[in-house]
């Protein structure tokens, strides 16, 4: 059997790349109004006259030369042929931009069709394409679409599969760089796109590096420009006069624009914050309603009933962890991690997340951090779980370390049902606060801290604004249904095998053993009994647990009666910092690392550990 | 491109092209009949006032000027011969530009003023007697104050709104993806936001892009004529 014909999707963040690959394959797959979100490789097949043929997803990029993640890996993609035919997605709102990446994309003379994405929208701005003019001009066939209404996306296929040609374009650059690439050419019969990489970036240390760096610094001293400057200003040049030729730009209608109140200190940043606060009451309020119906009815419908079975000793052990462990991961999944990304999708599709990540950009930079830090940082108010997961966002390995820490810090929602449970209903509101302000204080110290000794680079923030634009239902549902099983998939496995190596403990006797132990040094270092150390523990599973598991070792709700103030004060302050539950873990895991995860882990049981030995002596 | 290396040449003999210019501003006044006082030199010439002053002290250095007080400046002889040298250039080549080859006054009179600081006595004669040869004669002869391009400065020194092209991208390895995003020399863009923490929001190529103040403190502009 021949392999099937493979195209790939190549263009800009934001083009409608992912919305024509899920329309064509009907996989899903994340569509983002929020730059570089597709970073995964999507495949997916699509049938066309009895015949397989391949689809990638390419992530979204602005140029082939940058050294971003996204960006290697397409260049490698193309480089290696990997793909028979390249279907490049333009926004015809922005063609000169667009066009810039195209003339880059048709140097590595992969048969090409060129999708021009928008043009309604182009035509509400009074923006008139010549398709044909166009075509001809690259050399390839030129298709107008409106993805967002799926028009004209089958025959983007027809077109796929029509042999389209080897795009003809070539940018003039200047003669002294044209000079070098024919050199770099013949020397070593390399191809002019590979001859244009070596100039750009002259990597290794080959005989081709060598030469591509002389002839490089040569062109540097006589220009006083970089070859990789007159390169992109060439290109950009190009891509203005072919722009120009091809459209025609009718008068623009007025528009209301949104920004000159969305991106001003004023009422912009009172805007973030109300925004802020309103996510976080609708993870207090909705998360917290569904996540006890749910905590109920596994309660009513599967742990009653398994009790009521009887069954015997290690059988019933195991069986109820195995519940509480799905009653722990659908208690944190459906109403704060779906919710959440509900919320989130709405704000990243409608592209308000990027003015946000601007107008933070300020205080992110005390945390070592950009603009984009803020999301996590929000999102780690109603679950770790998902604000870890956005953490992907941000572009440096040394961001996404220190807002993990950092996150992972920050009491999200379960955190704030101990809280107020134990401290604001036995000892009072204003100690209830009184927590919360300790934990801030630890995430800032943490924060200036990390900033000054996490090694990495720290680079500014070039964000390109999203247009503003209203958020489709079904692609909001889908992307948070999407992260949803991914959150499942990550941490469910974890959280089944400790709950059931906790239930065995239990059984076996462990657990009591362990209280055994830990008891003098409970008492000892943080004042507080045993029972309430073993509490701690179950914490992992759930943070709430901590709190569950209390109550029912103490034997009462009523925990005034069984500990004092300062005991219940300690206990909520050390289950609050203390260690992240394992969900938590599990997705620092697969975000930063092992290494990271367990280094975080030690760090928050130290700080957890030692605040509350201070709390003790200080209050006794 | 083209324009960097003007750019460049201009760093280079900016001294030189201004003092011509000045000597050539003194002189345009004085020819309308009105005192060349440093303030109406400083609005003949869009260029900074620190650096008009040092080419005005650098001009007397040279014996080209003298100051009169209250009566502004006047030329030497041999400053007077200066400027109506450099003032017989551009006309030679303005009228040169605009009858012979055809291009529109406004753009002839641009290359007039960029040309005139560059190129030989021998070659004005040859192109002078040349254009009487022709008998190519410019209709009109007074000449346009040569506008210096505004000076460069740092992006952030800008307020909103206003047209800018870009002069150059200092690090600019650092920041690749500024160049992939279509900032670069001679690029207009517009300051669409600015926050009082110097974080901005461009408008380039009809996107708009935020940038941290650290990177839009490398960037530097102008204003668009």
């Amino acid at each position: 059997m021949t392999r099937p014909l493979s195209c790939a999707l190549i263009g800009n963040p934001s083009v409608g790349k992912s919305l024509i690959f899920n329309h064509l394959t009907g996989l899903g797959v994340e569509v983002s109004n929020y730059p570089g979100t597709t970073v995964d490789l999507m495949r997916g097949n699509v049938c066309f006259q009895r015949e397989m043929i391949e689809l990638v997803d390419l992530p979204g990029i602005y140029s082939l030369e940058g050294e971003s993640e996204e960006e290697t890996l397409v260049r490698g993609i193309l480089k290696r042929k990997e793909v028979d035919i390249l279907i490049a997605v333009l926004d015809a709102t922005h063609l000169e931009r667009n066009l810039y990446l195209l003339l880059q994309i048709a140097e590595y003379k992969i048969p090409m069709v060129i999708v021009l994405n928008m043009v309604d929208e182009a035509e509400k701005y009074g923006i008139e394409i010549d398709y044909d003019i166009l075509s001809e001009k690259i050399g390839s066939p030129v298709i107008p679409t409106i993805a967002s209404e799926g028009k004209n996306i089958e025959a983007i296929i027809d077109l796929a599969t029509g042999k389209p040609s080897i795009p003809t374009v070539a940018v003039p650059y200047d003669h002294h760089v044209e000079a070098a690439v024919r050199s770099l050419t013949t020397v070593f019969g390399i191809e002019r796109s590979a001859a244009l990489q070596a100039l750009v970036r002259p990597e290794g240390s080959d005989d081709l590096a060598d030469s591509a760096q002389g002839l490089g610094a040569e062109i540097e001293k006589r220009h006083n420009m970089t070859p990789h400057q007159i390169i992109a200003t060439n290109r950009h040049n190009f891509s203005h006069a072919l722009a120009g030729e091809v459209t025609e730009q009718h008068s623009r209608p007025p528009r209301f624009d949104l920004d000159t109140i969305l991106t001003r200190a004023f009422p912009g940043i009172p805007i973030l914050i109300a925004m802020i606060i309103v996510i976080l009451l609708l993870v207090f309020t909705a998360g917290a309603f569904f996540e006890d119906v749910i905590v109920t009815f596994f309660d009513v419908y599967a742990i009653e009933p398994f009790l009521a079975l009887e069954l015997p000793g290690i059988a019933s052990a195991v069986g109820l962890s195995i519940i509480i462990a799905l009653q722990a991961g659908m208690g944190i999944a459906f109403p704060y991690v779906f919710i959440f990304y509900l919320v989130i999708s709405i704000i990243e599709d409608s592209g308000y997340l990027t003015r946000a990540a601007f107008l933070a950009d300020h205080s992110m930079h005390r945390f070592g951090m950009h603009g984009q830090g803020i999301i996590p940082m929000v999102l780690g108010f109603g679950c770790s779980v998902p604000a870890l997961m956005s953490v992907r966002l941000l572009t440096t390995r040394r961001e996404r370390i220190i807002a993990s820490v950092l996150v992972t810090m920050i009491p999200c929602s379960a955190r704030t049902v101990v809280i107020s449970g134990i401290v604001a209903s036995f000892i009072g509101l204003a100690a209830a606060f009184s927590v919360y302000g300790i934990v801030f204080l630890l995430v800032f110290a943490t924060g200036i801290v990390l900033s000054k000794v996490t090694p990495g680079q720290q680079f500014g923030m070039i964000l390109e604004m999203s247009v503003l634009r209203v958020p489709r239902p079904d692609m909001v549902v889908k992307k948070a249904w999407t992260r949803l099983s991914e959150f499942l998939f990550i941490a469910m496995p974890l959280l089944l095998v400790s709950s059931v190596f906790l239930g065995i403990f239990e059984y076996l006797g462990l657990v009591s053993t362990f209280q055994d132990i830990i008891t003098p040094y409970s008492e000892a270092v943080l004042g507080l009994p045993g029972f309430a150390a073993t509490a701690l523990l179950f914490g992992i599973l759930r943070k709430e647990m901590a709190f569950e598991t209390l109550v029912v070792l103490a034997g009462t709700a009523d925990l005034g009666a069984v500990l004092s103030g300062v005991q219940l004060y300690i206990f909520a302050v050390v289950c609050v910092l203390f260690i992240p539950c394992i969900s938590t873990i599990a997705v620092l895991i697969r975000e930063i690392g092992k290494r990271w995860a367990i280094l975080i882990s030690l760090y928050t049981v130290a700080v957890g550990i030692i605040v509350g030995a201070l709390l003790k002596i200080g209050m006794t | 491109m083209a324009y960097y290396i003007i750019y460049d040449s201009d760093t280079l003999y900016m001294q030189t092209s201004l003092e011509e210019d000045i000597l050539e501003t003194i002189l345009l006044i004085q020819q309308n009949g009105d005192v060349p006082t440093q303030e109406r030199i400083l609005s003949h010439l869009s260029q900074p006032e620190a650096s008009i002053s040092t080419a005005l002290e650098q001009c007397m250095h040279l014996d080209l000027i003298i100051s009169g007080g209250s009566s502004g400046y006047h030329l030497t002889p041999a400053g007077r011969r200066a400027a109506e040298m450099i003032s017989r250039k551009h006309a030679v080549l303005e009228c040169f530009l605009k009858e012979t080859l055809g291009l529109e006054a406004e753009a002839a009179s641009r290359e007039a003023c960029l040309l005139e600081h560059d190129i030989s006595e021998e070659t004005i004669n040859a192109l002078d007697s040349f254009m009487q040869s022709k008998g190519g004669r410019c209709r009109e002869h007074h000449r346009r104050p040569c506008p210096t391009p505004p000076a460069s400065r740092p992006l952030l020194s800008f307020p909103e709104g206003e047209p800018l092209i870009v002069t150059f991208v200092s690090c600019p390895g650092r920041h690749r993806r500024l160049i992939d995003l279509g900032v670069i020399e001679g690029e207009p863009i517009i300051i669409r936001r600015k926050l009082h923490n110097e974080a901005v929001v461009i408008s380039v190529k009809g996107c708009d892009i935020a940038l941290s103040p650290e990177v839009a403190s490398e960037i530097h502009a102008r204003r668009s004529r």
